[in-house]
């Protein structure tokens, strides 16, 4: 999604359900106006993290199709609690640092993208 | 009754006081947050009189990490002023943005704690970078007024450690 985008999210997505892998989601920050649009890239219970560039879970490796022109991120991998969510931008060309990945509570994942429109590059 | 009322009007007073102070508070982010702007190359001397007035805002001893790469952390007045001369020389351009403010004053009203979404959009060497962060501040309340005591970023997304070995 290009800087500058309007986006719309469905935000009683997760009223009964909970997040799914892949799904993009809009992560709360303080107020309802700015918020995170990220991919959940693991759910509770599973041990994720990356090797190489590569999404390891549970000690295999999870394609990620939607990936273009990753870093080679390597980091330690953590074990997600009943109600953390592990979830990073599909832009990975810059190193994990410079990136706002990583562990998520579930009551700060709002709804889900529905549908985005404009920006630029 | 009238044990009643006068509880209920105790209750209103505080409330309207501690209404007073939230709103209050959320001025005095604005305000910061406004210090903090910077549209285009400014003298030193401008930039030495933001530094201190944002530097004033704070209660020594105090806590300031923003977790960012423009500035460092601080723990005196002099240290963030000269953090602020530092970052402000860096930049060309400096906007700060504040929404979803909420103010928790405590009953005593000595102390509030303040949460907010703070969008940052920085220019310098000719490149724009934008950073969106939650920011916790903790105020107490002094002889001088309302001081910051902590501010900090709140990891919303906690990030993965670093790989160590293998």
């Amino acid at each position: 999604m290009p800087n500058g985008a309007w986006a719309l999210g469905w935000m009683l997505a997760y009223w009964r359900n909970d997040p799914k892998v892949g799904d993009i989601v809009m992560i709360r920050l303080s107020g309802d106006r700015m918020m995170y649009l990220k991919r959940v890239l693991a759910v509770p219970g599973e041990r994720a993290g990356f090797r190489e560039g590569q999404l390891m879970v549970d000690g295999r490796p999870r394609p990620e199709l939607y990936v273009r022109n990753g870093w080679g991120w390597n980091s330690e991998e953590v074990r997600l609690g009943p109600d953390q969510y592990l979830v990073a931008g599909d832009r990975r060309d810059m190193p994990m640092s410079s990136h706002a990945g990583g562990v998520v509570d579930r009551r700060r994942i709002a709804g889900r993208l529905w549908l985005w429109f404009g920006g630029g590059q | 009754m009238g044990a009643a009322a006068v509880v209920a009007l105790a209750a209103a007073v505080g409330w309207w006081w501690r209404s007073g102070d939230e709103a209050h508070l959320r001025r005095r982010l604005l305000e910061l947050a406004a210090l903090a702007g910077k549209s285009g190359a400014e003298p030193w001397f401008e930039s030495a009189r933001r530094a201190e007035q944002i530097a004033a805002m704070f209660d020594e001893p105090f806590s300031f990490d923003p977790a960012s790469e423009w500035t460092g952390a601080a723990d005196s007045r002099s240290e963030l002023k000269a953090l602020i001369l530092h970052a402000r020389t860096r930049l060309r351009s400096l906007r700060v943005e504040v929404s979803g403010v909420e103010t928790d004053v405590d009953a005593g009203r000595t102390a509030a704690v303040q949460r907010c979404a703070v969008a940052v959009e920085a220019v310098a060497d000719g490149v724009s970078e934008r950073q969106v962060r939650e920011a916790e501040l903790r105020w107490r309340k002094t002889r001088e007024g309302w001081r910051i005591a902590e501010a900090r970023a709140v990891d919303v997304i906690r990030p993965l450690a670093p790989a160590t070995g293998g």
